[in-house]
């Protein structure tokens, strides 16, 4: 059975001193998929390609068989929802926040939440275990609550499509680890299909099924953390020499960095 | 929980209708000549002594001013908080994108050219409004490209073409007559002293109008808490929402000062003020910022008009001077950032 639910379909984005250029891949619905690579080789900018933050300049996007260009943004909004790092946060309750993700189903003249919208942000903050935050203003939190309660308003948006921008980012590894169990738990138990831009490769393969490896505004491999995770692969793209094995519990690859001072100590003997 | 929200949102604005209804009475009442609070409810309520002198100044020269304070610091505290919406920022006030300084250089041109004696003193809240527009349209055009409004860039060329227009005035007042010069400054200055009874209702039922079209947009105002991006995620098409709501804020802006000249500092300080109660939810802030808007600004008229009786000081800078004054005290009482 034909599985597939979301197609990219040889789609350029961005501008002429940077852009995208012929992207293509297909997500599986309820996949894990992660979006990994270099500094600047557009990850960020394919989000916002998607999210129509910049312009689309050649080939679509397929969501569930429809074309993401021919909705309104707000049918759009319903169908992908995005966490993204926050910038210069206004002082916004909690609960409020959550329940902005209700905005896409309401009418623009609608001035007071359903109690449907209620609930259903109440559901969301409490699966995502923030339901005690939900009087405090949003510049009152750490970096990991911040974190759980986007994953909230986006989940309260009830999308088919996630979209993550390095969640992990600024977080501990004990933050870490929580937020992606949290992000897998979505993906097992809802069947919410996740595309994940992450930085780090090791999370990316512990976590990911498939691996997209982007370079310098190209799609420069794709598949599971064994194909995509290969040193040769990795030292290509980054341009630095690693090591890979395999973690002994999860059986997953593990990629190692190697230093210069190594290197170099070890080429003395 | 949100019902109590809303109750306590409820009780807020009943509670400004109060304060605004009590402005209202002291605003009739007060004046150099003082009308006791009994006299004047049995002239209004029971018809009495309707012939009388109070009766006269009540309600053919103090009415107009109240009503017009009332549409004024409404519309100026409506479009402040409309504006620091758009712009996230809580610093930017009507006449900070040069919106007064178009007006005053529309009105300055008039009084030189002497047009407000040959056509009629209609021609200088025109003049203004004329003015006012001409500049919104030249930062608008400015910072268009290619079809995108960039919304950062208005704020930078705003401050600029305000500092143009401020010399041309200037350019203006060197060169013309004493008789003018007075008669630049004391418009620019602002005064509620308006006789045209039915400019004065327009006034107030296009302020009133703008507030009720802007609450359309009161569900992206709070999405844009989040930034013009993440307001996009959301389904908010942010780049008509940001024009329309800039527009609403401009002529919101020039319809004021066009009537009344520049009164500063109350769309700046009235939204300042109840994000400090409200927090930044722009449902009630909207609503809140017009009631208490049209309340400072008529209980400083009271002041403008009785300070120096029979004399009358500029309102602009009764406003100034209250304003900066309330707003010292509670930005040091209050610790946490708005």
């Amino acid at each position: 059975m034909d599985n597939t639910f979301f197609i990219v379909d040889d789609f350029s984005c961005g501008y002429t001193n940077f852009k995208l250029d012929g992207i293509s891949f297909k997500l599986n619905k309820g996949s894990f998929t992660g979006i990994i690579g270099p500094n600047g080789s557009g990850k960020t900018t394919f989000f916002r390609g998607i999210t129509h933050g910049i312009p689309t300049l050649n080939g679509s996007l397929l969501l569930g068989g429809k074309k993401l260009s021919n909705l309104t943004l707000k049918e759009r909004a319903r169908q992908i929802a995005i966490v993204s790092q926050f910038q210069d946060l206004d002082p916004i309750k909690v609960e409020d926040y959550v329940l902005m993700g209700r905005i896409p189903y309401q009418k623009r003249y609608q001035f007071f939440e359903s109690k449907q919208d209620r609930s259903i942000a109440n559901k969301y903050m409490e699966l995502t275990d923030v339901l005690e935050y939900r009087d405090k203003l949003l510049t009152e939190l750490s970096g990991g609550e911040l974190q759980r309660v986007a994953i909230a308003r986006a989940l309260t948006q009830e999308p088919n499509l996630l979209l993550l921008d390095e969640p992990t980012s600024h977080l501990d590894i004990t933050h870490q680890v929580k937020l992606l169990d949290l992000i897998n738990r979505l993906n097992q138990e809802m069947g919410l299909t996740v595309l994940m831009v992450i930085h780090d490769l090791n999370l990316a393969s512990e976590y990911c099924d498939n691996l997209i490896l982007f370079d310098n505004g190209h799609l420069f491999t794709q598949g599971t953390a064994e194909e995509v995770l290969n040193f040769k692969i990795i030292e290509e793209v980054y341009k630095t020499p690693v090591i890979t094995r395999v973690n002994p519990y999860s059986n997953k690859p593990v990629v190692f960095l190697v230093s210069e001072k190594v290197l170099r100590s070890k080429s003395d003997k | 929980m949100h019902q109590n929200k809303y109750f306590t949102w409820i009780l807020y604005i009943i509670l400004l209708i109060v304060l605004l209804l009590f402005s209202v009475v002291l605003g009739l009442s007060i004046g150099e000549l003082n009308v006791k609070l009994t006299d004047l409810f049995r002239m209004i309520f029971l018809g009495e002594n309707t012939d009388s002198i109070e009766f006269t100044l009540i309600t053919q020269v103090r009415l107009p001013r109240v009503i017009l304070g009332l549409a004024v610091g409404g519309g100026l505290s409506l479009a402040g908080v409309i504006l620091q919406g758009i712009y996230r920022n809580p610093l930017v006030e009507p006449f900070t994108l040069g919106i007064s300084g178009g007006a005053s250089l529309g009105v300055a041109a008039t009084i030189v050219l002497g047009l407000h004696l040959t056509l009629g003193s209609f021609m200088l809240p025109l003049s203004g409004f004329a003015g006012a527009l001409l500049i919104i349209f030249l930062v608008y055009a400015i910072s268009m490209r290619k079809g995108v409004l960039h919304i950062q860039d208005m704020l930078l060329t705003g401050v600029m073409i305000s500092f143009i227009a401020s010399s041309g005035l200037m350019f203006m007042m060197a060169v013309t007559s004493t008789e003018n010069l007075h008669g630049i400054i004391f418009w620019i200055m602002g005064s509620l002293d308006e006789s045209d009874g039915s400019l004065i209702q327009l006034t107030l039922w296009l302020n009133l109008g703008i507030l009720v079209i802007s609450y359309l947009f009161v569900q992206s105002l709070n999405a844009l808490r989040l930034g013009e991006e993440k307001a996009m995620q959301l389904g908010i098409n942010t780049n008509v929402v940001t024009r329309i709501l800039f527009i609403l804020a401009s002529l919101l802006a020039g319809i004021c000062v066009s009537v009344a000249g520049v009164i500063g500092f109350v769309g700046l300080i009235i939204p300042h003020l109840l994000r400090m109660v409200f927090g930044t939810d722009y449902r009630i802030l909207l609503i809140s910022s017009f009631l208490l808007g049209g309340t400072f600004v008529i209980l400083s008229d009271i002041m403008a008009r009785t300070i120096i009786s029979p004399n009358e000081l500029p309102i602009g800078v009764i406003t100034g001077i209250l304003g900066g004054l309330v707003f010292i005290v509670l930005m040091s009482r209050k610790k946490t950032r708005i």
